[in-house]
């Protein structure tokens, strides 16, 4: 009986193990022997790549395996990512590979001409569907390839393609739901749900490279999902190759851009220490949707990062007026706290809050009466009561004049001016900074007021104090008094009196 | 073994320097150290029918808060409640300048007071210390009253006063923790427990309940005013209208200060 030919996959494993132990000549032999029985396997080629000696080895590579597998996306991007990188490398056979021990002569004989490396190496830039990048976008025909369905088979099928993939990836099959997605951006390579799907799978599996060059390939064929945008940023920074800073300039003017997008941009460009960009594309989300509490508690904390507490606190007080009991609402509490005292606009111009004051200073004087009295209420007399009331008079103007002089029941003296607006700490301007916000104003009585007010207060507050305290201010003067004069008064002798008797 | 509260352990908010809290303290040690040190040593005693009774004594009588002269309103009469929390016990004056009673009384101010004059600002909270101890000083004027020896004695110190800020932060800042450093007798011993300040505080009213009850039936007589510190623990719910507004607003809508 026969023995059957090993596996490809048990072939790729020995081969993948073999280079891992530095046997190359084994794991290109293992890989050859794989290829023998599927000549089209991508993987196997890309492996083969390794095994070359040199640059211009692993170019013929590059070369051949696109011959056989001209619409295989991942090869074409490896290729072109070799081309840029090496444009002055020229292809040379390797000894080891002889494609007619891989190939029938049928298949030979079928394989496109080899292509014309001489030429110039594959653009660098991406071409962004942008308005102003629309001139230099690549042909339809590169665009889209030509396929064989017309427009409403292809995309009933990719349709049922991605379901398909859906499913596969919710049983745990990420293998066959990456290939399905590949499939899918075969056919449309701008499809944004394939790519979103096929990025997921080949970033957790550390493939960034390859996630890269999909995701390029989709941007030029016209994906305009943001999304696409941010994420080749991400895998640009991660993999440390080619511009992250130019898909995310373009993903401002792209027009599906949300907030969402945006603050993921902030994010990459705030980790990368470009602020300038990273406010921008905060401010960007700002103007999207000026309600977004994420939004505008992220511009908050970039104000603090910078310094600018008096932004922050303008941002913070934002988060807050969307809600102040929401999880963000709480945060922008806790940070006001931090970044300075925050009063609401209502308390500010609450005389409710004044009055609970002016409830404070009237307690004082009204122990202070009861004490004067003899420690009771009886005793207090009209005098005492009158300087009660004087106290919640001359309280209230004192109380006006100091912590709440921005209360609603003075709107006839209004004609002061409002609250200043938020301004810029010289110190820490930067050119690029915005313009200055300004808080909504509300009436403040003016300084030559609450000076006034604050003076009438006080003479009122003490005059109250001497009628509140008339007995023990009459006491006090004599006791001390007569202390002064080296005799100890009356007070003394009866409590002397009085103490020998108790005890 | 007692642990003596040396700090709470949440930062400061809003600055760096409590200068009321500070500003007391020092008039404290100022008045203590007029009265204890000055007049005991420079000042002549007072000639009076049962003979020379020292400076430092009759200041005692003058500016405590005696609730015999407070009720038949004589001396300084209702101004006693205020002068009364500045004047504290004299210390072993011979051996060494120092008095438990004023160094108390410092620490938990200082433990208690820098967070809640940072709840209240400078002037507020100067006004709730000032009503703590009208309401701490009424209160042992009344108590202390219905004991015979107890209505001639004066009550100094600042506790009551310093009982409302204590009062005052377990309502505000229930949740916080306290630096306590162990004393065993008056001896510190060099290590720091950080107690919850709830546990703390009601384990300190807890201390006084008993007392401040004997002494308003005249079953007892103490040398600690526990009749004061009760009123002026409680006269801590009065903070709410001391505290500033922007804290007000955060208490009222259940948010941590």
């Amino acid at each position: 009986m026969a023995e059957s030919p090993p596996l490809i996959e048990s072939l790729y494993q020995s081969g993948a193990q073999a280079l891992q132990a530095g046997d190359r000549a084994r794991a290109r032999a293992l890989w050859i022997q794989a290829l023998q029985q599927n000549p089209r396997d991508l993987k196997l080629w890309i492996a083969l790549t390794r095994t070359c000696d040199s640059r211009a080895e692993q170019l013929y590579c590059l070369i051949q395996s696109r011959r056989l597998l001209p619409r295989e996306i991942m090869l074409e991007a490896a290729y072109r990512r070799f081309r840029q990188r090496h444009a002055d490398v020229t292809p040379e056979v390797p000894g080891w590979l002889d494609l007619a021990a891989i190939l029938s002569d049928e298949e030979l004989a079928a394989l496109p001409p080899e292509p014309d490396i001489h030429g110039p190496p594959p653009e660098a830039g991406l071409s962004f569907p942008t308005a102003a990048a629309q001139a230099f976008a690549p042909p339809e025909e590169r665009r889209r390839p030509a396929g064989l369905l017309d427009q409403r088979q292809r995309a009933e099928r990719i349709r049922g393609l991605l379901l398909i993939a859906d499913g596969r990836l919710a049983r745990g099959d990420a293998d066959e739901a990456l290939s399905l997605y590949l499939s899918v951006l075969e056919l449309d390579p701008a499809n944004a749900d394939a790519l979103a799907g096929a990025l997921r799978l080949l970033s957790r599996a550390r493939r960034l490279e390859e996630a890269e060059s999909l995701t390029v390939r989709s941007i030029e064929a016209g994906n305009q999902d943001p999304a696409a945008y941010v994420s080749l940023a991400e895998l640009r920074l991660r993999t440390g190759e080619g511009d992250p800073w130019e898909p995310l300039a373009a993903l401002i003017d792209l027009p599906a851009v949300r907030p969402l997008h945006l603050l993921r941009a902030a994010t990459l460009y705030w980790q990368e220490g470009r602020r300038k960009e990273g406010l921008a594309a905060l401010h960007a989300a700002e103007r999207r949707d000026p309600a977004d509490q994420t939004v505008l508690m992220r511009l908050a904390d970039a104000y603090r990062d910078l310094q600018h507490a008096d932004r922050a606190v303008y941002y913070l007080r934002r988060v807050t007026d969307q809600g102040a009991r929401t999880a963000l609402g709480q945060a922008a509490e806790d940070a006001l706290l931090d970044v300075a005292p925050h009063i609401p606009r209502y308390i500010q111009t609450s005389t409710l809050y004044a009055l609970r004051e002016v409830a404070g200073v009237v307690l004082i004087y009204f122990f202070l009466a009861v004490l004067d009295a003899g420690v009771t209420l009886t005793g207090i007399g009209l005098r005492g009561w009158g300087g009660l009331v004087l106290s919640a008079i001359g309280g209230y103007l004192a109380v006006t004049a100091t912590s709440s002089p921005a209360q609603s029941l003075f709107g006839e003296l209004r004609k002061a001016r409002a609250a200043p607006p938020i301004r810029l700490d010289s110190r820490l301007r930067e050119d690029y900074l915005p313009d200055p916000v300004e808080d909504a104003p509300f009436p403040i009585l003016s300084k030559t007021w609450r000076i006034a007010l604050g003076a009438a207060g006080a003479v009122i507050l003490a005059v109250a104090a001497g009628l509140v305290l008339a007995n023990s201010l009459s006491a006090a003067r004599e006791t001390l008094g007569a202390l002064g004069s080296g005799v100890p008064p009356d007070y003394i002798h009866n409590w002397l009196t009085l103490w020998f008797r108790a005890s | 073994m007692y642990p003596l509260p040396i700090a709470d352990t949440t930062r400061l908010r809003y600055r760096s320097m409590p200068w009321a809290t500070f500003a007391l303290m020092a008039l404290n040690i100022l008045v203590w150290y007029h009265i204890e040190v000055q007049l005991l040593l420079h000042a002549a005693p007072y000639d009076t029918p049962f003979g020379p009774v020292p400076s430092q004594q009759i200041a005692h009588l003058i500016y405590g808060g005696v609730p015999y002269a407070i009720h038949t309103r004589q001396g300084i009469g209702a101004l006693s409640a205020i002068t009364a929390s500045f004047v504290h016990a004299p210390g072993y004056l011979f051996v060494l300048p120092f008095s438990w009673h004023l160094f108390g009384n410092m620490v938990f101010l200082y433990a208690f007071g820098r967070r809640l004059e940072d709840a209240c600002g400078p002037v507020r909270f100067l006004l709730f210390y000032l009503l703590a101890a009208l309401i701490a000083a009424t209160a042992s004027a009344l108590i202390r009253n219905a004991s015979p020896v107890d209505r001639l004695l004066p009550g100094i110190g600042a506790s009551g006063a310093i009982a409302g800020v204590m009062g005052a932060f377990l309502l505000l800042f229930p949740g916080t923790r306290i630096t306590t450093i162990p004393l065993i007798g008056f001896i510190p011993v060099p290590l720091r427990f950080r107690i919850p300040a709830l546990f703390f505080l009601v384990w300190w009213l807890a201390q006084q309940i008993i007392p401040a009850f004997q002494t308003s039936r005249g079953e007892a007589l103490y040398t600690t005013d526990f009749a004061a510190h009760l009123a002026g623990f409680f006269a801590g719910l009065f903070i709410f209208l001391f505290v500033r507004k922007d804290l007000l607003y955060r208490y009222l809508s259940g948010s941590r200060l």
